[in-house]
């Protein structure tokens, strides 16, 4: 299913969550209340959008979720445990090559560009000579010790390797996660976790998990809304509290008579705790291909020392 | 408190998921036995209800917001087996669509946010909480106190696994191959947001969510039957791990005679110091009697010298009167929280 153009641009325009554009014309007090409701939204947006993404063209939407969880499971394995700078390099443009072969929108690999930025921070003082021993590279303190041998502050060689490499790691494995995910449509990719043992009791708990989850990420989207609508002022943080521990019970009745229609439906259909599953067919020699391509990655990620 | 990949090495995501696989096995068996042909319908919708206690930002004083994680409240609603599961599953989601946690860490998440967490702060509530009638201030307090103190367990857990990287990976000149900063950075950097901040916010969403409940669906609002507060047999297996903790504390005094390894790092005496740096510092002469403690070494005064069984005697007595002291201060506290409750 590929949601219409129409219906994504509206949904892209509540998910904008930039505090100066959504707090014009908002009262201080509400802004936080609409960067959740914009939060909720891009959820939303993005478990619906997922679907369509994996129903377009491309390399990795061709291949079987079953290869895909073995193939890039092996390589973020072997990324992983790779001591090398060059192990997340060599992963990083494989992702960056499966992304544009798999014609992936750059938008939905943002969550490993914000994890690389998140690493980056917390990496940042390990670079300087002040943290942690090194050879300097580039003075930095005082002003004009440029060549100096002893600078008071300097980028350390060891400290950037060791900084590159976390970073590189945390994007690349993020990355090759997420064009899993967003190549194989919610259902198939759970179904794809059975080659990794996990039980069918999981994997239907899991699919039935994302579709209210779709449900729910609605409602909690219309509770933020309609708080939104009603506040005209400055209600004090208690009386937010307060909401928010209201919404989050609401929404728990809301689940619980959710979980005993389903189960009485269940029931209806001759549900005898027995998951019964569409199976699988057989993966095609492209999908064995694949496989052993990534593998052959993995191997290869591990070759320079 | 989502730990990314690439920030835990070989030796603790694998560590994780070898303590978790058993735990899944175990909480599916346990849930299966409890819930039954509901199992799937509730479990799912325990799980995207968590999704969603995450999603709601908390405002809090100071112009900041934060959000909770919910495994404490969905330990209380659904019962803390069911809670393992159920975060497992939201975890899974989120490490895969949303790229919100790793792959190779998921188990060592697991660990940290569906296990400690709703364990811990189940316990908390129980022990506070467990014969609180439904609908009293005791009950929503020992709600909030189980949120704080799970969380804060959780953030623990957490730090801990970061400040070992350095000690457990590291190349031949000794530099981090995983999260870089030791014990000393990670644990006081992570505790001290998850105490001041996170904790108040989770302890908020997780008592007057359990508060609301209470009042408008109370049926809605305890456990299923076999995962309630645990009864006497629960109380009785508390009160033998307490003993058998305390008959292990000579332990404590043997072990280090043993091996030699001395005092514990910065518990040095006056004389230890002096052997160490040539001289007792002045600071440390002039603060250090300030306070006698009536028991010091866990002996009474004179009992300096005596032989290792004696030592041992008294150690054993300060485990048994040290534990009373705490246990009645628990109960006391316990009775007074009632008494307020009442007169609410």
């Amino acid at each position: 299913m590929t949601l219409p153009d129409w219906f994504l641009a509206s949904q892209r325009a509540f998910a904008r969550a930039d505090p100066a554009e959504v707090g014009a014309g908002l009262h201080p007090r509400v802004r936080w209340l609409r960067r959740a409701l914009g939060s909720l939204s891009r959820s939303w947006t993005l478990l619906l959008d997922e679907r369509g993404l994996a129903a377009r063209p491309g390399l990795l939407q061709a291949i079987d979720p079953r290869a895909k969880v073995l193939g890039l499971g092996a390589v973020i394995l072997s990324v992983s445990i790779a001591p090398t700078v060059w192990a997340p390099l060599m992963a990083c443009s494989l992702a960056g090559a499966l992304a544009i072969l798999s014609r992936v929108p750059p938008s939905r690999l943002a969550p490993a560009l914000m994890a690389a930025l998140f690493a980056g921070l917390i990496v940042l003082p390990v670079t300087l000579n002040l943290f942690a021993p090194g050879e300097p590279l580039l003075a930095l303190w005082p002003p004009g010790a440029a060549g100096a041998h002893d600078p008071a502050v300097a980028l350390t060689k060891e400290g950037v390797l060791l900084a590159l490499r976390f970073i590189l790691r945390v994007a690349a494995c993020t990355t090759l996660a997420l064009l899993l995910a967003a190549t194989s449509g919610t259902a198939r990719l759970f179904r794809g976790l059975r080659t990794l043992w996990v039980p069918r009791l999981a994997v239907m708990t899991l699919d039935l998990m994302v579709r209210y989850l779709e449900i729910l990420l609605r409602a909690a989207s219309e509770l933020h809304l309609a708080r939104i609508s009603r506040t005209i002022g400055d209600v004090g943080s208690r009386a937010d509290r307060r909401w928010v521990s209201a919404g989050v019970g609401a929404l728990y009745r809301r689940t619980r008579i959710m979980a005993e229609q389903s189960y009485m439906g269940m029931i209806a259909r001759g549900y005898t705790g027995e998951p019964t599953a569409e199976r699988e067919g057989r993966m095609k020699p492209g999908d064995w291909l694949f496989m052993a391509a990534m593998w052959a990655s993995a191997l290869a990620i591990q070759l320079p020392r | 408190m989502h730990i990314p990949d690439g920030y835990l090495g070989p030796q603790t995501y694998g560590a994780a998921y070898v303590v978790m696989v058993p735990i899944w096995t175990w909480a599916s068996r346990r849930v299966s036995r409890t819930l039954r042909l509901r199992q799937v319908p509730v479990l799912a919708m325990g799980a995207a209800f968590c999704f969603l206690v995450m999603m709601f930002n908390v405002p809090i004083p100071g112009g900041t917001t934060g959000h909770a994680v919910g495994a404490v409240l969905v330990a209380i609603l659904l019962g803390p087996w069911a809670a393992v599961l159920a975060v497992s599953l939201v975890l899974l989601v989120q490490a895969l669509l949303f790229g919100d946690g790793g792959i190779t860490s998921y188990a060592a998440n697991c660990l940290n946010m569906a296990v400690i967490m709703p364990f811990v702060g189940w316990w908390v509530f129980c022990l506070v909480g467990s014969s609180a009638p439904q609908g009293s201030r005791r009950r929503w307090l020992a709600a909030a106190a189980g949120g704080y103190v799970g969380l804060n367990a959780a953030a623990l857990s957490a730090s801990l696994m970061f400040g070992l990287q350095p000690l457990l990976a590291h190349d031949a000149a000794g530099r981090p191959l995983y999260a870089p900063f030791g014990l000393r950075v990670a644990v006081p950097v992570m505790m001290a947001e998850h105490l001041l901040l996170f904790g108040v916010v989770e302890a908020v969403v997780t008592g007057m969510a359990l508060a609301f409940l209470d009042r408008t669906e109370p049926l809605l609002a305890t456990a299923p039957a076999g995962e309630s507060a645990p009864g006497p047999r629960g109380g009785r297996r508390l009160w033998i791990g307490l003993g058998v903790l305390i008959l292990l504390t000579p332990l404590g005094l043997l072990l280090p005679w043993a091996t030699g390894a001395g005092s514990a790092w910065g518990e040095w005496g006056g004389e230890e110091l002096r052997a160490m740096l040539g001289h007792v510092p002045e600071g440390w002469a002039r603060l250090s009697g300030l306070w006698r403690a009536p028991v010091p070494d866990y002996a009474p005064s004179g009992a300096e010298g005596g032989s290792v069984s004696a030592h041992l005697f008294w150690y054993l007595l300060s485990a048994l009167a040290g534990s009373a002291l705490v246990v009645g201060a628990v109960f006391a506290a316990r009775r007074w929280l009632a008494a307020r409750g009442e007169a609410g």
